[in-house]
């Protein structure tokens, strides 16, 4: 009873008319800025920082959940219409989401992200409002070992993205596990494949890699083949709003990409990404028309966007109830916090509490305000598509370079965007699906990291990664879902024959 | 997580500025390069002291720049490379460079520089979950001693500062360093939570990363490396235990290389006036941060110091070969 | 698949990524090789992943060369190179310009110009994508030497580099430009001005964000 009190408290905070505009410019702004490719929620939190500075604290961090929001959203939109992820979360939308845009059908895919943020958005706010303290401390039992079943589980399901040929999809996906290996390795602080570039030191960035082999390679791509199969774009085909089918096909993938994204996002290592494998590969299983995967199938956009959604949401749990903060826009978000002098942690509920509250409000307020600013506006991203094509393009290759720039200021990053982009243009001519080389480099560091850390904590012992009963479930959903297909296929092959 | 932590520091490489980029500034301004990304601590230090410079009037405008990445060393090459003699231009570096210099084997090196001053510390704590057995820095080194192997550490990335108090304290407690099981965390987040979860024996950190946790009952403080008791904390310090172990995370400014005597004195100067200012002395007590003022040549011979006892600690845990 | 199948049996194209996967395999297995052991390890350490994916890659690698001989030839439409090097030599372009100090607008602009006319490649426009590829090899060298230069340095080469690439940027240049289509280049370039002048004030006076300078843009 007594969130509810509190809640209602924070709801007179973030309602009030001041407040409320500084919602809606924070969701503008955050849309704005995070439209841009490379340029993800976190920078978008940290270019506009300063300008919440200004403000009272409250007005401030309603300010935050706003630009927070409006980074998501924009992220997704450029994923969508210029199959330009602007962030590794939103990399899963741009799979289904750019198809359902170049058949004309962006109107719908980007409804079903905005309304899908929202409902996720709302769900896991009203989550984080009620259960907080329980699922931090069921996160907090998480050791290195249930990440890294975790990590197992999110690699079976990179199968959904190989398409066709399982030795293209495998070798696209180890190309991206070699890339992860380059840099200094986290646990025992040597260098691999750096060659003495310095630059190389760090890694290769997973929104360089994205960026290049989605938007780079897909131009050169599309220019290079422009007289043998000139891309035909349709800005709208049928509704730009969505159909009656659309919505029966997208409210369970929000809600079942709430109910991953949520909890996943709530580990401290759990992040963004992974809930959008799971959500897209789940929805790939049941969709009813498995067919249109790959094609342009709404559940592939409306489960990964809500899981994302619902992660940030979950993010904030370990931050506000801990002071943890486990992903970089919580990192940000604390050094928000922490000009006025605020220390995220287990005291901060009992200390601040108007403020807790009033953040808690201004998301929702927030959630709301992106819906009611941008389904309006859907009408006019989806008109950015009628752009005759060289200047599109042009466009496109200027954002993509230009968020590399502002992100990394080294030509070393820029080359490697050229590279990756090439690489996407020959992967595109010989038929090899991009996404899995993405997931690899996403997943692969952070699967040898927990391996490794589990490893050193048992001295080696390798039992310790079935001991825990966390680790022990994942593992054997993982197994389940690699051979359930064969069994099944089995199973039908028994069945015919005994016909 | 390295993914996150990764996208972290991307995500605050904002403000950085292009490499190479030109350098034609009005002789008056001062330029201070962070080599990090902006939100860390080497950039909260150049940022103070760019409030602090112009703020009591010492410098007309100081333009903060950011070159991310290495631990510092892409920022050290180019304030060597590009900045040489460039009377205007100021680093902010600290401990963590003289580890990623060694363990990257990087190709410059802090001595080709023009050590300024030593601007601040901070003191390193080591804690234990609240319902660890062990109690005390005798305990953890009496566990140590027992078996090395089994005592794991939660911390900063390897070879950093964490690291190598982990491998002093270690040496100290009479066991072998090579033996250390330092399990290193790409984000504060996550090696908190491996602490409070019980994931790890110890966890050894910033003091001030540990403070609300200490201070909400979850973590329990074995000690603090410094030479003596922090202000307003109620814990001893390792060394008042029994165990020889001195360190703390020092944050420091240097020039580049080819400044006359003259030039050096000037900017030692300006540093001094910027020390002794009280916006400055503010700007410490809001963030937390001890003054561990030192210039001249007193700081070179520190510098080189540490860089000494650093190269020893990462040799003998078999960072640097 | 098709008729010529049984002239030539075997897909090169498989085989040739088959052997480049082989080769990373072999890259990757050396690197860790080369590794010196390093910290105290409990569990395993850097190099185990390594030579996990290596192993991938080589089997990979194999299955490749397997499906290119059991496949045949196959037959894939052509890809419109000078296309291609437009782009390609565009963002290489940026690269060398941004090095140079040429500045955040002017780079941009050629970026965005140089794109477009790639996609409105016509091939009778023959010396002007000609042009467009001859950059794109200078850029290749420019930017590719020094790469390479990494693992065989190459002392004394870098003026000789840099004048190619000066080159490069005005053969790029004159390309945009050549008539009959000067003026859509014009148009195209006025565009990507406006864009570039737009976006750099944006993000360096709003967002106080800083891009990379040259003369022009210190003058805003």
């Amino acid at each position: 009873m007594d969130t509810f009190v509190s809640l209602g408290q924070g709801f007179l905070v973030a309602l009030e008319p001041m407040k409320l505009l500084y919602a809606l410019i924070g969701v503008f702004l955050g849309t704005l800025v995070g439209v841009l490719p490379g340029i993800g929620p976190a920078l978008t939190l940290a270019l506009l920082l300063p300008v919440t500075f200004k403000l009272d604290p409250t007005g401030s961090l309603i300010m935050f959940a706003g630009i927070y929001y409006g980074g998501m959203y924009g992220g997704s939109t450029t994923s969508i219409l210029i199959n330009t992820p602007g962030e590794s979360a939103s990399m899963i939308t741009a799979l289904e989401g750019n198809r359902m845009a170049k058949s004309g059908r962006g109107g719908p895919a980007l409804a079903t992200a905005a309304i899908g943020s929202f409902v996720a958005g709302t769900l896991a706010t009203i989550g984080l409002a009620f259960f907080a303290p329980y699922l931090v401390a069921l996160a907090i039992k998480f050791g290195p070992e249930d990440y890294f079943a975790l990590m197992v589980l999110a690699f079976v399901t990179v199968s959904a993205t190989f398409g066709d040929s399982p030795l293209r999809g495998l070798t696209s996906l180890f190309v991206g596990l070699a890339l992860g290996l380059v840099g200094i390795d986290i646990l025992s602080g040597q260098s691999r494949l750096t060659y003495g570039v310095p630059e190389l030191l760090d890694g290769v960035e997973v929104t360089t890699l994205a960026v290049g082999l989605f938007a780079i390679g897909e131009a050169l791509y599309v220019a290079g083949r422009r007289h043998v199969a000139p891309e035909e774009v349709e800005p709208v085909r049928g509704s730009l709003w969505m159909t009656r089918e659309d919505w029966a096909r997208s409210w369970k993938p929000w809600l079942r990409g709430t109910a991953l994204g949520f909890p996943i996002g709530a580990l401290p290592a759990g992040g963004a990404e992974i809930p959008t494998f799971l959500s897209y590969n789940i929805e790939k299983k049941l969709s009813t028309k498995p067919e249109e995967f790959g094609h342009g199938a709404i559940e592939g956009v409306a489960g990964p966007e809500a899981a994302n959604n619902a992660s940030a949401a979950g993010t904030l749990m370990p931050l506000l109830t801990l002071g943890l903060p486990t992903s970089a826009t919580a990192a940000i978000l604390l050094a928000g916090f922490q000009q006025y002098g605020l220390n995220p942690g287990p005291l901060l509920f009992a200390e601040k509490p108007d403020l807790v509250w009033g953040l808690i409000a201004s998301l929702f307020v927030a959630n709301v305000m992106l819906v009611v600013l941008n389904l309006p506006l859907v009408g006019l991203w989806v008109r950015l598509l009628a752009i005759p094509q060289p200047w599109l393009y042009a466009g496109i290759l200027v954002f993509a370079a230009m968020g590399t720039m502002a992100a990394n200021p080294s030509p070393v990053e820029l080359m490697m965007l050229l590279i990756f982009g090439l690489l996407g243009l020959m992967m595109r001519r010989y038929d090899y699906p991009i996404a899995p080389m993405v997931v690899g480099l996403i997943l692969g560091p952070m699967a040898e990291a927990q391996l490794r850390r589990a490893l050193s904590i048992s001295l080696g012992d390798p039992v310790a990664l079935v001991q825990s009963p966390i680790a022990a479930t994942l593992l054997a959903i993982a197994l389940a879902a690699l051979v359930a297909p064969y069994l099944m296929k089995g199973l039908d092959r028994f069945r015919a024959t005994e016909d | 997580m390295s993914l996150f932590h990764r996208a972290a520091m991307r995500g605050l490489l904002a403000a950085a500025v292009i490499v190479g980029a030109g350098s034609a500034f009005a002789q008056s301004d001062l330029k201070i390069m962070a080599p990090a990304a902006p939100g860390g601590g080497w950039d909260g230090t150049a940022r103070a002291m760019q409030q602090a410079l112009t703020g009591a009037g010492i410098a007309k405008s100081v333009q903060v720049t950011n070159v991310p990445g290495a631990g510092g060393i892409v920022g050290l090459a180019q304030l060597i490379n590009q900045g040489k003699g460039d009377a205007n231009q100021l680093m902010v570096n600290g401990f963590v460079m003289v580890g990623a210099i060694l363990t990257n084997k990087a190709p410059v090196n802090l001595t080709q520089t023009t050590p300024i001053a030593r601007l601040t510390e901070e003191a390193l704590a080591i804690v234990v979950p609240t319902d660890s057995a062990i109690k005390d820095a005798k305990g953890l080194a009496a566990a140590i001693k027992a078996d090395p192997a089994k005592v794991t550490w939660g911390g900063g990335s390897a070879g950093g500062v964490d690291h190598i108090a982990a491998a002093l304290f270690t040496q100290e407690a009479g066991a072998d360093p090579t033996k250390l099981n330092y399990i290193p965390f790409s984000g504060g987040g996550e090696a908190l939570a491996a602490i409070i979860g019980g994931k790890v024996t110890a966890g050894v950190s910033g003091f001030s990363e540990f403070e609300g946790q200490i201070k909400a009952g979850k973590l329990r403080l074995i000690g603090v490396t410094s030479a003596n008791r922090l202000a307003n904390v109620d814990g001893p310090t390792i060394k008042e235990q029994g165990i020889n172990l001195e360190i703390t995370n020092w944050r420091s400014v240097v020039a580049p290389p080819g400044l006359t005597a003259e030039q050096t004195k000037a900017l030692t100067d300006i540093v001094k006036k910027m020390n002794d200012s009280p916006q400055w002395k503010e700007l410490l007590k809001q963030r937390g941060w001890d003054a561990a003022y030192l210039d001249g040549e007193a700081f070179g011979a520190f510098l080189k110091a540490e860089n000494e006892r650093v190269n020893k600690v990462l040799t003998s845990v078999g960072l640097v070969k | 698949m098709n008729t010529d199948a049984g002239r030539r049996s075997v897909d090169t194209a498989t085989l040739v990524i088959g052997v480049l996967l082989i080769a990373g395999a072999e890259t990757l297995r050396r690197d860790a090789a080369a590794m010196s052991g390093g910290i105290a390890t409990y569990g395993i350490g850097p190099t185990a992943m390594t030579y996990v994916v290596a192993a991938g890659l080589g089997i990979l690698g194999l299955g490749h060369l397997l499906a290119g001989v059991r496949s045949g030839a196959q037959e894939r439409e052509g890809i419109d190179l000078s296309a291609v090097a437009w782009i390609g030599g565009a963002v290489a372009a940026l690269i060398f310009g941004l090095d140079r100090a040429i500045g955040f607008i002017p780079g941009v602009t050629l970026l965005f110009a140089a794109t477009a006319r790639g996609f409105r490649n016509d091939r009778s426009l023959a010396m002007s994508n000609r042009l467009a590829a001859l950059a794109a090899l200078g850029f290749l060298l420019v930017l590719g030497i020094p790469l390479l230069g990494v693992a065989l340095p190459i002392a004394g080469l870098k003026p000789a580099l840099v004048v190619v690439g000066w080159i490069s940027l005005a053969l790029l240049l004159a390309g945009l430009f050549w008539p009959p289509r000067t003026q859509t280049g014009l148009k195209d370039a006025a565009i990507g001005f406006v864009l570039s002048l737009i976006v750099y004030l944006a993000f360096t006076k709003l967002l106080t964000l800083s891009l990379p300078q040259g003369p022009l843009e210190r003058l805003l």
